[in-house]
């Protein structure tokens, strides 16, 4: 636009007359309806850019606008991350081209065109503006010009700022768009991880989401589910137990078992809870959560039955022991009677009512200790004892067992085993089961050696520990009834004739050495040769 | 006492030594409304001046800015800062400087510029908040100038406006009543001729002539709220002071027009303090010699 025909300060035109007038009217006529074509081509343009698909056709189409506005060298758009890092994302520019960042600070603050001179020469082409266009909070473009920076009118500007806050608009929506769906996805993988079937459920009744879980256990598929309401969705129990659970205000639980031909029946346990909106006041939906309950059911089935069977043995002991308790007092009221008013073979039965009945004594409460010891409720007394001396205690009461099965006693018990903390009427009720059992698997003329030591600390235990082994020379035990040593009521066949055992003597060591001492019992033996029965116990 | 309008009107341009704008401003303003005009008329035709040239550097190299680098040319300074906002320092710059320092009706005239400036950043705030921040310099310059009526008329014709002035202060009531029932006009019709006077841009014309009733103008109506409103945020923050301390109300159709409800004035108002703190840079270097 040249200078010399702008309106001077009073407003009055340098040539004066009428068609000078006009003209200078007409020309500006003129340029006004031009401008005003290239606005509404613009416009027009402009619009397009609301309506692309992509950023990336957004950006092709932003690029054809500004260069009708000016002709550039060079384009960088640099994104700016929320800690103020700006990174290309796309350009057509040298690799080295200065990039001034306090400047496109600025200007992404103020947010408006702005245009620095600059004087630089790249391949072989002067170029004297740098423009910069922010679009909104996170990007800003920088186009490289060939223009000088005073040629630069306002038309321009204006064109540039509709075009900056329109890409602004386009490129923000953009990017919350994806933040919105990078939260949708981390949410939904959540929800599809959680272990539990979740189902959310508007005021409606529509079902609003579903997860897989939720999906096997009500026998639903997501399609069939989402968007229709949950009494034509859901398998008709379930309808019926939300129906009327969620008539409460507080979160409520029940169980439901569905089944299906084909199908076993599926234990669930649904929790029913209202979802509130985000200010707490009025009820906009509900939460169903579905815990399988096969297992737990299972687990507690079995709970049951143990305790019930532990209730059992404890009435069925004591009411066996009262008749039992006339049975020994007479019994051996009638051996000890020394009057002869008893006759000689009658004291044989006797004598065999009494044994029998002290076996059904020891079998009692051999069942009493391990029902007792199994439900937790045994009791032991410790005391730090000498483990050497425990065993000679044992060892004497029972010298008239090995004498009469004519088994020899060996002893190799280490001066330095010690002491250990140990209830000793119950260590030495082990203990007199071991040994008497080693007598009894071996024949005369055999050897039980029964040894003690202390050793080094084992299984993580930073203290050391004391091993007490009863070896015999007995039969042994196969591989398989090796196995069984520890069950309950097993008494490994071939030696069922043997023995007036009760079966029951080994798992009660067990639970002795093992529960209440802390320990660890197990056996070594071979068919023919011996059995050797170790027991390891932390020392004091 | 109710004067005739026109004999006002007479009266106002019969003083000779009512001063105009100096002659860029008007030269500059009218240059910017073509569309076609480049960096480099501006630029020339604001280096005719001396003295609005060093101002408008200072200004545009100071904190206000906030530029990274240093601006050495008046070109520059055009792209740099924009077309519009270098009109509004033109504008402001020499508005300033057209009136005098003492006020012969007792207005106190810094404190009367300080509420002009505050009226200013207000409307330009509230232009953005409602959604024409893309004219948000041109609402600045309407706040800057809403009530220059007043000044004229305080400088020009105070055998006038000094008792009308009293009247107002005895009586506990706005400037704009005590003139309207004095005079049968108020200050914003004063302010409109001085500025259709000064040839200064209709839009500001019209901003400055209907800030009191929005409601009556035609074009730009977002402007004129924005003033609007910005008088009663700069008043509400007690920014300066306008001849006179009572608030006046806001216009209802605006407040249900633009949704204005409790939240908008908190934001409006965090941001004009924060804008008010920033512009003391700027009220020195545009008051200054």
């Amino acid at each position: 636009m040249d200078t010399t025909n702008a309106v001077d300060g009073d407003g009055t035109h340098s040539a004066n007359t009428p068609d000078d007038m006009v003209r200078e009217l007409t020309r500006k006529q003129q340029d006004l309806t031009e401008a005003m074509q290239r606005l509404i081509r613009f416009q027009r343009q402009t619009l397009a850019l609301k309506n692309t698909p992509s950023i990336d056709s957004a950006l092709d189409t932003m690029e054809s606008l500004l260069i009708e506005v000016m002709d550039f060298a060079y384009v960088s758009l640099q994104y700016r991350s929320e800690t103020g890092v700006f990174s290309p994302l796309r350009q057509i520019c040298p690799d080295n081209i200065h990039l001034d960042y306090p400047l496109m600070e600025w200007v992404m603050g103020t947010q408006e065109v702005s245009v620095l001179p600059i004087d630089i020469t790249v391949d072989e082409v002067r170029l004297r503006s740098l423009l910069f266009l922010p679009f909104g909070t996170h990007h800003i473009m920088l186009l490289w010009l060939e223009q000088e920076t005073e040629a630069f009118t306002q038309e321009q500007e204006a064109l540039l700022s509709i075009l900056s806050r329109e890409m602004a608009a386009v490129l923000d929506s953009h990017h919350y768009r994806l933040r919105l769906e990078k939260t949708r996805a981390a949410m939904s993988d959540i929800i599809e991880s959680v272990p539990l079937g979740l189902l959310a459920v508007d005021h409606h009744d529509t079902v609003q989401m579903i997860n897989s879980t939720a999906e096997i256990a009500l026998d639903v598929r997501r399609r069939d589910a989402v968007g229709n309401n949950y009494h034509d969705a859901l398998p008709k129990k379930a309808a019926e137990l939300i129906d009327h659970l969620e008539q409460s205000d507080s979160a409520e639980e029940a169980e439901l078992s569905l089944g299906k031909p084909g199908r076993e029946s599926q234990y669930l346990g649904l929790t029913i809870s209202p979802m509130r909106s985000e200010d707490g006041s009025s009820k906009s939906g509900l939460v169903v959560v579905c815990r399988d309950l096969q297992l737990s059911r299972e687990v507690q089935k079995l709970r049951e039955l143990d305790s019930m069977k532990n209730d059992f043995l404890s009435l069925v002991t004591h009411e066996l022991r009262t008749p039992l308790t006339s049975i020994m007092a007479y019994s051996e009221t009638l051996l000890l009677d020394d009057s002869q008013a008893v006759p000689q073979e009658w004291r044989e039965y006797i004598d065999i009512i009494h044994s029998e009945g002290k076996r059904l004594c020891r079998l009692i409460d051999d069942v009493l200790d391990l029902t007792r010891m199994e439900a937790g409720k045994m009791s032991y007394t410790y005391e730090e004892q000498d483990v050497n001396e425990t065993i000679g205690v044992v060892v004497m009461s029972m010298t008239q067992a090995f004498e009469e099965k004519k088994v020899d006693l060996e002893l190799e018990l280490d001066e330095n085993t010690g002491e250990c903390r140990m209830d000793v009427t119950r260590f030495t009720q082990v203990l007199t089961s071991i040994i008497s059992n080693a007598i009894k698997f071996t024949a005369a003329g055999g050897m039980v050696t029964i040894a003690s030591r202390r050793t080094e600390p084992f299984a993580g235990t930073p203290a050391p520990t004391i091993l007490v082994s009863v070896k015999d020379t007995g039969i042994g035990l196969s591989r398989e009834n090796l196995e069984r040593v520890f069950s309950k009521f097993e008494m490994v066949e071939s030696v069922k004739h043997h023995t007036s055992g009760t079966g029951l003597s080994m798992a009660i060591s067990k639970q002795i050495v093992e529960e209440g001492h802390h320990g660890k019992i197990w056996l070594e033996s071979e068919q023919g040769k011996g059995t050797t029965v170790y027991i390891r116990i932390p020392a004091s | 006492m109710a004067l005739d309008a026109e004999r006002l009107r007479a009266t106002i341009e019969m003083v000779t030594d009512l001063p105009t704008l100096p002659v860029v401003v008007a030269r500059i303003t009218n240059q910017i409304a073509n569309p076609s005009t480049n960096a480099a008329d501006i630029g020339r035709l604001i280096e005719r001046d001396q003295a609005l040239t060093s101002k408008v550097l200072r200004l545009v190299n100071s904190a206000y800015y906030g530029f990274p680098k240093q601006i050495k040319s008046i070109q520059h300074a055009v792209v740099i800062l924009g077309f519009n906002k270098v009109k509004t320092i033109v504008i402001t710059a020499s508005v300033f400087g057209a009136f005098k320092a003492d006020s012969a009706t007792g207005i106190d005239l810094r404190h009367f510029w300080q509420h002009s400036l505050g009226v200013a950043i207000a409307s330009k705030v509230t232009a953005e908040q409602i959604g024409v921040g893309h004219v948000a310099e041109d609402a600045f310059i309407g706040g800057l100038l809403h009530d220059i009526g007043k000044v004229v008329m305080d400088q020009y014709q105070p055998n006038i406006y000094s008792p009308i002035v009293k009247y107002a202060n005895d009586k506990g009531i706005l400037l704009l009543e005590a003139e309207r029932e004095v005079m049968g006009l108020d200050h914003t019709t004063v302010g409109k001729w001085v500025m259709e006077r000064w040839r200064l841009p209709a839009s500001i014309v019209n901003m400055v002539g209907d800030h009191h009733s929005p409601n009556n103008t035609t074009e730009r109506r977002e402007l004129v709220t924005a003033i609007h409103l910005g008088d009663i945020f700069a008043r509400a923050l007690g920014i300066g002071n306008g001849g006179d301390n009572r608030m006046p109300t806001i216009d209802p159709g605006i407040a249900s027009a633009h949704n204005i409800d409790a939240a908008f004035f908190d934001t409006a108002l965090e941001r004009i303090i924060e804008e008010v703190g920033k512009a003391s840079d700027f009220f020195r270097l545009i008051t200054s010699g």
